[in-house]
C-alpha cells in the first residue's frame, strides 16, 4: 500500500499542537494581487501603517523573510520590536514568532487570499492566528476575572488584533475605513 | 538557481524515517560532521535552529527554519547560509510503500557572485560543480540516516 504525500494540506493551523486560535476574514474592495503585494512588501508598511515604526529585513528571498517590526506600544506608546518569519507562497503567508511575548509560548499563523465570489476584483482575506500559553507568565498579564478567563481574554486581544489589521489594510487599499 | 535531488529508499515505516530527520537533536548522533544543534524555537510545525558544522576549510555554522508537516515532508530555509551562498533552501519529502519509505531531498541554492578585482579571495565554485558536490554530500548523509533509522527499527 502507497501512502500518499498530502502536504498541500498541511499548514499551521491544520498542526494538532496549539492549543487556541482565532479567525478573522475580510472582503477587501481591490485586486487579489494587490491586496496579497501589499502585505508581502513588508518594507513599505511604515508608509502606510502608522503604528509600525520601523521594518528591518534579515532574510528575504522572494519566498521567506525574517524582519524585525518595531511597532508603538497600545497602552503607554513605548516601543516593541517583534520578530517574525515568514513563508510567502501564492494566495497565503504563513507566519510565526520566534521570540512571542511573554505571556505566549508559541505563536504563529497564516493569511489566505481568494478572489471574492462576489466580485473577482476583490480579495476575500482570511488570517488564522494559532497560540498556545505561557502557562506561568499568561495568569499574571491577563488574570482571570469574573467576566472573563485568562484564555478568553488572550483569544480577545488577539482576535482584536486580527481585526484591526485586516481593517487597516482595507482602508490602505480602498480608502475605506472598518465597520 | 539551481537545484539537486538525491533520493534514500529506508526499511522503516514512515513516521520511523521522518521522525529522525525532524529530531534536530539526533543529527550529532547521526551525521559525525555535525559539531552541535541549537534549537531556538519549536512550536511542533515551525522550528529555527543553528547548526554547526565541520568542512574542510572549517566550522561553519548556518541558522535555518523547517517547517515540519509529519510525517510526509520537511521544508527548509537556511536564513542565515553557508558560506559562499545567498542562498539554500530545500525540502525532504517523504512516501511510504510497502513499509519501506522513500526519502526525496531536494536542495535549490544560489551562489554569492565571485568578488570583484579581488585577486586574494579564495576562489568560488561554479553552480555545476557545486551542485556534485552537494549532491554528493546530501547522498552521504541520506544514507547515514538509512543506517540511523534502520537500526532503531530492528532494535
Amino acid at each position: 500500500m502507497t501512502t500518499v504525500s498530502p502536504t498541500a494540506g498541511l499548514t499551521i493551523d491544520t498542526h494538532p499542537g496549539f492549543a487556541h486560535r482565532t479567525v478573522q476574514t475580510l472582503v477587501i474592495e481591490a485586486p487579489l494581487d494587490a491586496v496579497y503585494g501589499a502585505l508581502f512588501e513588508v518594507r513599505e508598511w511604515p508608509q502606510y501603517l502608522p503604528h509600525v515604526q520601523e521594518i528591518d529585513v534579515r532574510y528575504d528571498d522572494g519566498r521567506y523573510q525574517e524582519f524585525f517590526m518595531t511597532v508603538a506600544s497600545e497602552t503607554d506608546g513605548s516601543q516593541l520590536r517583534v520578530r517574525s518569519i515568514r513563508n510567502c507562497r501564492p494566495g497565503e503567508i504563513e507566519f510565526f514568532q520566534p521570540e512571542p511575548p511573554e505571556f505566549l509560548k508559541h505563536h504563529g499563523g497564516i493569511w489566505r487570499f481568494t478572489q471574492a465570489a462576489e466580485n473577482p476584483e476583490h480579495t476575500h482575506v482570511e488570517v488564522t492566528h494559532v497560540w498556545n500559553l505561557h502557562e506561568e507568565v499568561a495568569p499574571l498579564v491577563y488574570p482571570a476575572t469574573d467576566e472573563a478567563s485568562t484564555e478568553e481574554q488572550v483569544t480577545t486581544m488577539l482576535a482584536g488584533h486580527s481585526k484591526l489589521a485586516l481593517d487597516s489594510w482595507r482602508k490602505v487599499l480602498t480608502g475605506k475605513g472598518g465597520e | 538557481m539551481a537545484a539537486i535531488t538525491e533520493t534514500v529508499v529506508i526499511d522503516a515505516p514512515i513516521e520511523a524515517a521522518y521522525g529522525a530527520f525532524a529530531d534536530l537533536d539526533r543529527w550529532p548522533a547521526i551525521l559525525p560532521d555535525t559539531l552541535d544543534v541549537q534549537v531556538l524555537y519549536c512550536d511542533g510545525y515551525n522550528q529555527e535552529f543553528t547548526m554547526t558544522v565541520e568542512r574542510p576549510g572549517g566550522q561553519e555554522t548556518v541558522r535555518g527554519v523547517r517547517y515540519c508537516r509529519a510525517p510526509y515532508e520537511l521544508e527548509l530555509v537556511q536564513t542565515t547560509p553557508p558560506p559562499l551562498l545567498k542562498r539554500m533552501t530545500g525540502r525532504w519529502n517523504f512516501v511510504e510503500q510497502d513499509g519501506r519509505t522513500t526519502v526525496t531531498a531536494t536542495r535549490e541554492f544560489e551562489l554569492l557572485a565571485p568578488p570583484a578585482g579581488d585577486p586574494a579571495a579564495a576562489p568560488v565554485p561554479d553552480e555545476a560543480e557545486f551542485g556534485r558536490r552537494l549532491s554528493g554530500h546530501l547522498q552521504h548523509n541520506l544514507q547515514l540516516f538509512r543506517e540511523a533509522v534502520e537500526a532503531d527499527v530492528a532494535r
